[in-house]
């Protein structure tokens, strides 16, 4: 992650809002200034050394930063964590991610991590055991007092009633979190810079190794090897619960079948299924990992491409293939020397990538009440090739799809056969006879048949999956017979330039697209030869590039044609670079989250006298009633501009995720 | 004797000279060369005779019917022209006048800017004129306009039709673009292929209004995963088909759809419709609009085995209003300001919808500058606080 | 968001999310001068999505200097921006102690770390006394905290969306005509409040035990306990009660010495 002057800005923005203002103080300094000891930070910020110490605990407590003791040393070196920093503006949707797909509990739970920080297991424990306590006293009274209230209570009820329901509990929804990688373990290299962690790893390789120093070519090779070994033997460090868990194999086995009748939080299986669990280590500290939550929210982002694309049952099978497919993917963007060491043991998986899923996994894992004859139109079968359909590709697509294009062309012999393969009876025509017995009428008949035609499901999802196979923007790649699988560079490439195409179309409108897309299409062309392609007067495009060349969607090259360099005499070159596009657009939304945090900052001032005026004791609560109405109206605008300004941050960052993350 | 003689020849020389015009004009178009072995290989001139064979070729040249050139690889040769025109060149009334007229003539079909005319016969520019008036009010050469140089006056044959390349093709109408020919057309060609490419049937209702990319099911909140039982329940039931919760929509056609219109089918479509009467349009203009409609992200190419077709984009969010249903609105003056290609909605993010992703001065903007968030006129309009100031005074003497 | 008055100036959970944010919103047209398109729809998804943190961790001494310069080239003026509370700055005519100073919240400047856990063997050294709870600057006699170290929990069960607050209220509506609206109202507020009663408990970093303890006490709102809570110090807040009852605990308000100003 590039730390340009929005980004850290923004983060510490970001670190004020949930944090505060001492440690956002701090965390700018240690950005401006760069890894920084307690002494120089009070040289730099005038603080006291308490001030700084409280603040740096805070950061630390959070993870916000990295921090280095060299042995021996008197004082510590701190170093801000710009990418944790970053990503506290993605806690509400991490929370409402965990919230649908493990239920309200484990919300709760990640919510109190996520606020809390890294957090001992034990003091975890206690703290809900003091909660349900609580909780369960105040039951006890409710239960005389409010009798009367039970008409309006449903609600209120519930809310009473503490989402985790005990220790038991808690310690189920951690287990299935780390199984998850949602949450993993900190270590004692956890807030090593990545510099740090390679500079202790080199040195141990070094010192183990190569006692003597790396000479020649394969000793370099080995040492190389030794160091990404030792890399990743850091990293997996922090996965050393999921590890426990795994070996503790069978009940998470035997919760796996459970998991499949829906997510059992409090149901009357779940009793059964906590005590299977292995009570975890409270002595152990743990946090939310990030990384693997980004793999989550790509998912999201994905399927909500599809429903944009095709179209909400479409898109919720594709969610389905997606999950199956990223539950061990660590990260999106996988490193290239560490990760692809880590398969070491199966090679098969390595070459695969994300690996595969099947047809009957994903229908397995289906909501029965899910219709999946909706979302895609009706075709006669002869109208359809199913030897195009199903077409399989082993490998992932090529960077220069013309050679995809050119093989195509050369199947013209077995295209030819093509007419009599719909009585080889593929499974589209088989599975039609399934529902609709060989001797019914309706086959070969009128319209109206065809809506009674039913597929079985299995067949209904191939259709899905074949269509999101076919889809220009490479959703899905039919990777075997009924095996499927994603590759997301393609998939994510389409997602950034869509939303980088409705960017342009948004502000240049749809001729500014057409240019834009004619370019990239195209290559360099000619000012000349523009306007007869894109059907536009000469005098609108020209105007269209000047103001898209502004906004850095287009971009052009002068090439004169003799030495005196004159305008009628030199050609000009439009060209598109999307990859210089898409920085300034990630660069754009930076400073647009910025911008509206600054916009709060500065209502926040304007309305200084009423939030104080809130912050009152008396008025906490009962704003409506304390204040008066002007000052309430006031107050109440502010509440929405706050919240209109923190929801476009929030989709701000969506925008983020897919230019930099995903 | 010799005048006889003369008479004789010259006779002779008519006869020889109608007799090689005709043969010419046998073998090839106005635009041939033949060069000199081809005249004599022409069997008119009488034991290949070369100096009869000059002769002869001076007198039609002075006739007029045939226009000498140098040919890079050939060296001199002729070609023919018809007896009409050698009347009206005969009929000018200088050589100046000719040689203007016969420089728009050779021009042809592309036309000639009169700057061009002054320069090659290096004639001063009021002779030019004269000559280029007498031609015009003889209705021999007429004005034209070219669309590559819209501001030259240009100048060709009366009897000729501006070439293609003058003229701009059949998008063009009198020099000019023709964006409404070309939206209409278009607009066209896009229905046409979003019926085509995409299956017109209907679809239970969302529960409630789709929220931002409305996530189904598991990963939607446990609430609206509830309202998606009942309603999937009711399209399990075909009895309820009628309900009123359907509504009608474009779904995307099964993979492997091998019916996607082609450019051959559309271009017959648009022909047998007979929308453009007096414009021929071609498969390759066609191809032309296609590309455009593409480019424009409204439709994509598909390839299903050999064939390329094309199929709408986002099937699912195209309109669904008819065609002929919009064309009546449009002429009751309803939806004018809609595109004429519909076309689904374009996606948005926040960066299109915060006033900063279209801010006119987001490069100066600054905390700190004169133009900051702090004081952003934008912000304060889009977070609806533009009338705060002037709302605020009749809200406070309101009695309390 | 209307009727059901919220937290503090942050926050802006769900729970307040009318009808009016749920789902998407039409900018209104023209709203910008530089033609913004009508069709444009801003998604007001709410703000819930964006917790806000109000832990014991957090310092939320907003004490920005609106007048100081916008624009800085210098660490010296970073700091200027950030407002000190030294004597030079009280303003003599409010500094006196008021009635309504009762009222006024003890904006918290440094993070109350004492009261709970940390898997200290994280941090540096350097930081373990801090965490503590051992860095207060005052005097060993003056500490206080002697209970045992609890992690709290946030009281906020869940960031309700705006859609669920809408929905609950639409269906007490259907179900009861205009009286089961208000009922509904006044159990939305209800909630509300006990929201907004933890988290008061838990900023004004005292009885951080109770933190959890306190959770949804309706009643819990008396003068009584609030008064409780000025009898207390913290130490190392300003708090101009404190000072001016005599509790003169310079430390804090460092007139200008070599640490510069207290940090606000």
């Amino acid at each position: 992650m590039q730390v340009t002057k929005p980004v850290a800005e923004l983060c510490t923005l970001l670190v004020d809002e949930l944090h505060g203002e001492l440690p956002s103080r701090i965390f700018s300094t240690l950005v401006n200034k760069g890894r920084s000891t307690l002494p120089q930070l009070a040289q730099y910020t005038s603080m006291t050394p308490r001030q700084l110490r409280h603040g740096l605990a805070v950061l630390v407590q959070h993870n916000l930063l990295y921090h280095h003791l060299d042995p021996g040393a008197e004082f510590a070196f701190y170093e801000a964590n710009v990418e944790h920093a970053y990503n506290l503006v993605r806690t509400g949707k991490i929370l409402e991610m965990v919230d649908t797909s493990f239920g309200p509990a484990a919300k709760d739970v990640m919510q109190s991590l996520l606020l809390s920080g890294q957090t001992r297991i034990g003091d975890l424990l206690a703290a809900y055991q003091a909660k349900i306590e609580q909780a369960n006293k105040k039951v006890g009274t409710n239960d005389t007092e409010e009798f009367d209230g039970e008409a309006n209570g449903v609600n209120d009820d519930s809310k009473n009633e503490p989402v985790v329901k005990s220790t038991a509990h808690l310690n189920s929804i951690l287990c299935r979190l780390i199984e998850a990688e949602l949450i993993d373990v900190v270590h004692d290299k956890t807030f090593e810079s990545p510099a740090d962690v390679l500079k202790i790893v080199e040195k141990e390789v070094m010192d183990k190794y190569f006692p003597n120093g790396v000479k020649g070519n394969k000793a370099k090779a080995e040492f190389q090897q030794r160091i990404a070994e030792g890399l990743r033997k850091v990293r997996d460090e922090s996965k050393s619960l999921k590890r426990k868990l795994e070996q503790n194999g069978s009940a998470a086995k035997r919760r796996k079948l459970f998991s499949g009748l829906g997510v059992a939080t409090n149901g009357s299986g779940a009793q059964q299924d906590e005590e299977m669990d292995p009570a975890l280590d409270p002595k152990q500290v743990i946090r939310v990992n990030y990384e693997k939550c980004l793999v989550d929210l790509r998912n999201r982002r994905l399927v909500q491409f599809a429903t944009d694309m095709f179209g909400e049952t479409t898109a919720y099978v594709y969610g389905i293939l997606l999950k199956l497919l990223t539950k061990d993917i660590p990260r999106c963007r996988l490193d290239p020397v560490l990760d692809s060491v880590d398969d070491d043991d199966d090679d098969d998986s390595k070459k695969k990538g994300p690996g595969v899923v099947t047809t009957d996994q994903i229908l397995d894992n289906l909501k029965t009440s899910v219709d999946l004859s909706l979302g895609i139109g009706k075709a006669e079968r002869h109208q359809i090739s199913s030897r195009a359909a199903n077409k399989v590709q082993t490998h992932p697509p090529k960077k220069k799809r013309l050679i995809a294009e050119a093989e195509v062309d050369g199947e013209a012999s077995e295209d030819e056969k093509e007419d009599d393969e719909s009585s080889e009876g593929s499974d589209y025509d088989s599975n039609y006879e399934e529902t609709k017995p060989n001797g019914a009428s309706g086959i070969n008949g009128a319209n109206g048949v065809t809506h009674e035609r039913r597929m079985d499901r299995p067949t209904q999802l191939r259709q899905h999956l074949m269509l999101l196979a076919e889809s220009t923007q490479n959703f899905v790649r039919h990777c075997g017979p009924n095996e499927w699988t994603v590759d997301f560079e393609p998939v994510m490439k389409a997602l950034r330039e869509a939303e980088l195409d409705s960017v342009i179309e948004r502000t240049s409108g749809r001729q500014g697209l057409r240019l834009v897309r004619i370019l990239r299409a195209k290559g360099k062309l000619d000012e000349k030869a523009l306007p007869n392609v894109a059907l536009m007067r000469k005098s609108e495009l020209q105007q269209k590039m000047l103001e898209m060349q502004t906004a850095g969607f287009v971009h052009v090259q002068e090439v004169p044609r003799d030495v005196k360099a004159d305008v009628k005499k030199s050609f000009f070159l439009w060209y598109c670079d999307v990859e210089k596009s898409l920085s300034r657009l990630l660069e754009t939304s930076y400073v647009t989250m910025l911008h509206c945090l600054q916009v709060l900052e500065a209502l926040r001032r304007k309305e200084k006298d009423v939030l104080q005026t809130t912050k009152r004791t008396d008025v906490r609560g009962r704003e409506k009633d304390a204040m008066r109405k002007e000052y309430y109206e006031r107050y109440a605008r502010f509440l929405a501009c706050e919240r209109k300004l923190f929801a476009q941050v929030m989709r701000l960052d969506d925008l983020v995720s897919v230019l930099r993350d995903f | 004797m010799a005048t006889e003689n003369a008479a004789d020849d010259s006779a002779k020389l008519q006869i020889l000279k109608d007799a090689l015009y005709e043969e010419i004009r046998q073998h090839g178009s106005e635009t041939r060369l033949f060069t000199q072995k081809d005249l004599l290989d022409l069997n008119i001139i009488p034991n290949n005779n070369v100096m009869l064979l000059v002769k002869v070729v001076q007198g039609l040249c002075n006739d007029k019917l045939l226009v000498g050139t140098t040919n890079h690889h050939a060296g001199l040769a002729w070609r023919w022209r018809s007896r009409e025109e050698a009347k009206k060149y005969l009929s000018l009334p200088n050589d100046e006048t000719m040689m203007v007229y016969s420089i728009i003539d050779e021009a042809g079909a592309d036309g000639i800017w009169n700057r061009t005319i002054k320069n090659k016969l290096n004639m001063h520019e009021s002779v030019v004129k004269n000559c280029i008036k007498y031609l015009e009010s003889k209705g021999y050469i007429t004005a034209m306009k070219n669309v590559e140089h819209p501001n030259k006056k240009m100048y060709i044959k009366a009897s000729l039709r501006p070439s293609e390349r003058a003229t701009g093709g059949p998008w063009f109408t009198e020099g000019e673009l023709d964006t409404a020919f070309i939206q209409e057309l278009e607009g066209i060609v896009f229905e046409y292929i979003k019926t085509k490419s995409a299956y017109r049937g209907s679809q239970p209702q969302p529960a409630s209004a789709p929220k931002r990319g409305a996530i189904v099911g598991e990963l939607r909140g446990t609430k609206r995963a509830a309202a998606d039982i009942t309603n999937d329940d009711s399209t399990a039931a075909p009895s309820s088909r009628n309900s009123k919760s359907f509504r009608t929509v474009f779904l995307p056609m099964p993979a492997g759809y091998k019916h996607y219109p082609t450019v051959a089918e559309i271009a017959k479509f648009i022909h047998d419709t007979g929308i453009t009467n007096n414009t021929t349009l071609g498969e390759a203009d066609i191809q032309q609009l296609v590309d455009v409609l593409h480019y424009d992200g409204l439709i994509e190419p598909v390839r299903v085995n050999r064939r390329k077709g094309y199929r709408v984009t986002r099937a699912m969010r195209q309109d669904t209003v008819p065609f002929h249903k919009r064309q009546k609105d449009r002429e009751a003056g309803i939806g004018l300001d809609q595109p004429l290609v519909v076309g689904a909605e374009p996606l948005s993010n926040a960066l299109t919808e915060a006033p900063c992703g279209r801010c006119p001065v987001f490069d100066l903007c600054e905390e700190g500058g004169p133009v900051s968030p702090s004081n952003c006129v934008y912000f304060t309009k889009w977070l609806d606080l533009e009338d705060v100031a002037t709302a605020a005074a009749p809200v406070a003497s309101l009695p309390p | 968001m209307s009727g059901r008055g919220g937290r503090g100036g942050r926050g802006g959970r769900g729970g307040r999310g009318g009808p009016m944010m749920n789902g998407r919103r039409s900018v209104a047209q023209n709203s910008v001068p530089w033609t913004m398109d009508s069709d444009i729809v801003l998604d007001g998804k709410p703000s819930e999505q964006f917790p806000c943190q109000d832990s014991p961790l957090y310092t939320q001494a907003r004490s920005y200097n609106d007048s100081g310069p916008r624009r800085v080239y210098g660490q010296e003026q970073i700091n200027k921006r950030y407002g000190t509370v030294s004597r030079a700055t009280i303003d003599p005519f409010t500094a006196v102690p008021q009635y309504s100073d009762r009222f006024q919240k003890v904006p918290r400047t440094l993070p109350d770390l004492g009261s709970r856990p940390f898997a200290k063997e994280f941090f540096p050294p350097e930081l373990h006394a801090t965490l503590d709870g051992e860095d207060d600057g005052a005097p060993a006699s003056k500490k206080r905290r002697t209970g045992p170290k609890t992690l709290g929990l946030s009281n906020i069960t869940s960031y309700r969306t705006a859609e669920e607050v809408f929905m609950l209220e639409a269906q007490t509506g259907v179900a009861g005509g205009g009286a089961s609206l208000d009922k509904a109202l006044q159990l939305l507020n209800t909630l509300e409040k006990r929201g907004d009663e933890g988290e008061e408990e838990f900023l004004s970093g005292e009885d951080d035990d109770d933190w959890v303890k306190n959770n949804g006490d309706d009643e819990e709102e008396g003068d009584a306990e609030e008064d409780d809570q000025y009898e207390d110090e913290s130490g190392d807040d300003y708090n101009a009660e404190q000072y001016f009852d005599g509790n003169q605990d310079d430390d804090d308000y460092d007139d200008g010495g070599d640490d510069g100003g207290d940090y606000f």
